[in-house]
């Protein structure tokens, strides 16, 4: 009974793993990281959703007569968060680089001028 | 230990690797990007391995070593080239009077390199924008690389004095 | 081929396709840019246009993509139907919502002619100005959760490209990392909402999930409206995660912080109200508590950001502060509406939500650019370095000062009726309701005096000696959304018959915008 719901609860433990490493982390890479945990869970839980017991790549070829495919809408929707997680990433890193070099420090208890 | 006259140049065994890699890199790459929709892959992961031959330059000859032969203002042309190549395939299907993205091209016989209308062309698309996309990505943050190293040899040389 | 048959897709692709070709437009120099990106975004107004007479005449609209025909949404496998494919569903609400979003984009790309002609990489600029008018117009026209998600996405991205983009000053660094990290935590949120809503439906259109949860309420349902409220609530900068708008906003170039105070956070404010009345229809919640909690999160925005702005000195920042305490009003109709659904109180909530809306999108869109050209002529935002600004320049000048008193709710302005229906609807739930809102409108009120008197009205100082009213093109757009606050102000039934009422229809009556879809 409980085997079904091993990946949701990995899913669901991995993701508040993420939450609080950007809630308690002040390193800001780690705080990305944690970012990237985050967003990771929950394409392991959209994977999840689709996964067939025996079930092969959803691709038809005709040839190796696959019976049993996965769903493949969760994989073209984990695809696709992937492809954005990445621009958020690229984004994310390439301000740090700026940060970095105005601040010289990537502690964000110091990134604080601005204020009111 | 004396400083090489390149200081952001890898050993010459992984320079010599990575030439020789190079262009193996990129037919896989592009291996991927047209059979997109017959196997598992597509303009996106094509897209990142054919990238990834670019990275691995920049890792072993440095940034400076790679802005010389990279051209990075046509590769972010080739980007929105990409883009614009996907938006155009998406109009086909409108110009033959159905919707956008709709697949009107010959399909083929499933299974083949040559079937399934517009969807390897999107592929190919996709692929040109990611390949491009995700090279021209690295090499700008790549600049971080050379400014610390700039930094750091401008620091020794205060030290010294 | 039909223009009006595409006419929904078309509001999408247009800004889409000048967004990539901007980079080769502007190998021909920056004019070419310039009057690309106008034409862009004018097209896109136009098509907008369009695409409400469209809806006004002929109801909801369904575009399919990739479909034979744009109305065929659904298959029927084997005599089960169901959607399959993206589609687009356009109500009255959506067509209205886009046209304001296209409406201050158009705007916003003719003011950065001149405005961004000092800065370096324009057509970078415009590309991401362009993606984000895209993405704004996906999120409100798309019939899908996850395009929704897709679009909200490429709304952010550029959104936080585009605050970083001075990233020589630390002020745009600092605001968008913080707006970056914030939003994609607000994002995953979200995309796990619809991860959610798939596992448990097997669908991700809106109108099929709607129906299923009519049929088969599962309590997993509110896990994912809890996670969606989350998320929401930061895109739209409500109290209590605004914090990321007060420093992200004034740090964008002004044109931009026009489009993000303007119709950005309005995108998160009109998901809200999408969920609770079309994904989730009023019928299976508990629609009593989730309206007071919305509506006591609108009263704590509305003194949050009434009383921090009285006290900002720098202009910019002001305003975010005043579009946090707006952005109050526009939950507190939405929560009204929630707690007397199909009541005279409930409509007049959504009227004046939604009427709000589209006037603090002009009000707001037309401040902010104001005070980039008091940043641009004078090369300050501190409100105690200016004065005297009437003599000088004065018909900006006379347009700060009626956006000013409009966003303050002083009549004949579009802000004073649209804030009369917010009081008068709060006060059929309950009077004290009215009473606290018109207190925080009187906080507004101080906030936009205090700007008035200091920098518009007073002396001159020695400083400022030759500065002038900023060029045509910058000027043109301000007075023209000055002058829809006037017209608005004293013809209110005019946008309330022709467009606040029909969206307010569509919101209402859900059953239609399911039927559109599932046959």
């Amino acid at each position: 009974m409980i085997e079904g719901y091993i990946p949701y609860i990995f899913a669901i433990s991995l993701f508040v793993l993420g939450l609080g490493t950007i809630v308690m982390k002040n390193n800001l890479i780690k705080i990305l990281i944690g970012l990237d945990i985050m967003e990771s869970a929950v394409h392991l839980f959209l994977i999840s959703l689709g996964y067939r017991t025996g079930g092969t790549a959803p691709i038809w070829t005709g040839i190796t007569g696959e019976k049993i495919f996965v769903l493949p809408i969760p994989q073209a929707l984990t695809l696709t968060a992937i492809v954005i997680g990445l621009a958020t990433l690229a984004m994310a890193l390439s301000i740090t680089v700026q940060v970095y070099r105005h601040y010289g420090t990537l502690d964000i208890r110091e990134i604080r001028r601005l204020r009111g | 230990m004396k400083m090489s006259e390149k200081p952001y140049e890898l050993s010459v065994i992984v320079r010599t690797v990575a030439r020789l890699l190079f262009g193996l890199i990129l037919i896989f790459g592009f291996y991927v990007i047209v059979h997109g929709h017959i196997t598992p892959g597509g303009g996106f992961q094509g897209g990142v391995v054919t990238a990834l031959a670019v990275i691995m330059l920049l890792a072993a000859y440095g940034y400076e070593g790679v802005v010389t032969e990279v051209r990075e203002k046509i590769l972010e042309r080739f980007e929105s080239l990409g883009a614009i190549m996907f938006w155009t395939l998406g109009l086909v299907g409108v110009i033959a009077t159905a919707t956008y993205f709709a697949d009107v091209l010959y399909k083929g016989t499933p299974g083949e390199l040559i079937s399934a209308g517009t969807i390897p062309l999107m592929n190919i698309a996709v692929g040109m924008k990611v390949a491009s996309g995700v090279a021209v990505l690295v090499i700008i943050m790549s600049i971080g690389m050379y400014y610390s190293r700039k930094y750091q040899k401008a620091e020794k040389e205060g030290a010294e004095e | 081929m039909n223009i009006m048959e595409h006419i929904a897709i078309l509001v999408v692709i247009t800004p889409l396709f000048g967004a990539f070709s901007t980079p080769f437009v502007s190998l021909a120099g920056k004019k070419a840019a310039d009057i690309w990106v106008g034409i862009f975004s004018g097209l896109t107004f136009v098509f907008s246009i369009l695409l409400g007479l469209k809806v006004l005449r002929s109801g909801i609209v369904i575009y399919t993509l990739g479909a034979p025909e744009p109305a065929i949404a659904t298959v029927d496998y084997n005599g089960l139907i169901f959607p399959v494919r993206i589609l687009l569903e356009v109500d009255a609400l959506s067509a209205l919502l886009a046209l304001v979003i296209s409406l201050i984009g158009f705007f916003a790309a003719i003011y950065s002619w001149r405005y961004m002609e000092h800065d370096t990489g324009v057509e970078k600029f415009y590309t991401l100005f362009l993606l984000l008018l895209t993405g704004m117009l996906g999120i409100v026209l798309t019939g899908d959760i996850f395009n929704m998600y897709v679009f909200l996405e490429i709304m952010s991205i550029s959104a936080y490209a585009l605050v970083a983009f001075r990233k020589e000053t630390f002020e745009a660094v600092e605001a968008g990392i913080k707006y970056l990290v914030v939003g994609s935590a607000a994002s995953t949120l979200i995309l796990l909402a619809v991860a959610i809503l798939y596992g448990v439906y097997g669908s991700l259109t809106i109108a099929q999930i709607a129906h299923l949860i009519e049929v088969s309420p599962s309590p997993l349902i509110w896990g994912a409206l809890a996670l969606y409220l989350t998320g929401f609530i930061l895109k739209a900068g409500i109290v209590p995660l605004h914090m990321w708008l007060i420093d992200a906003h004034p740090a964008a170039p002004s044109s931009i912080s026009a489009l993000l105070s303007g119709v950005v956070i309005k995108t998160g404010a009109y998901a809200i109200i999408r969920i609770f009345f079309t994904l989730y229809g009023v019928e299976v919640m508990n629609r009593a508590l989730i309206g007071w909690i919305i509506v006591v999160i609108a009263v704590i925005t509305m003194f949050v950001g009434g009383s921090l702005g009285l006290i900002q000195q720098d202009l910019k920042r002001l305003l975010a502060y005043s579009s946090v305490a707006q952005m109050g009003y526009i939950a507190l109709g939405i929560g009204v509406a929630l707690i007397a659904f199909n009541t005279t109180a409930g409509d007049a909530g959504l009227v004046g939500a939604l009427f709000h809306l589209l006037n603090h999108a002009i009000m707001k869109g037309m401040l902010f650019l104001i005070a980039g050209v008091i940043l641009h002529q004078l090369g300050t935002r501190n409100i105690n370095e200016m004065g005297g600004l009437i003599k000088k320049m004065p018909i900006t000048s006379a347009c700060f000062i009626i956006g000013g008193l409009a966003i303050a709710g002083v009549p004949p302005f579009n802000g004073f009726v649209s804030k009369l229906i917010l009081y008068e609807a709060s006060a059929m739930i309950s009077p004290a309701l009215a009473v606290i809102a018109i207190i925080s409108s009187a906080l507004t009120l101080g906030m936009y005096l205090r700007v008035i008197q200091t920098a518009f009205l007073g002396r001159a100082p020695e400083t400022l000696k030759d500065i002038r009213d900023p060029p045509a093109s910058m000027l043109i757009p301000i007075v023209i959304l000055a002058i829809l606050i006037v017209i608005f102000g004293i013809l209110p039934s005019l946008p309330v018959d022709s467009i606040i009422t029909p969206a307010v229809e569509a919101v209402k009556n859900q059953a239609s915008y399911l039927s559109a879809v599932l046959p």
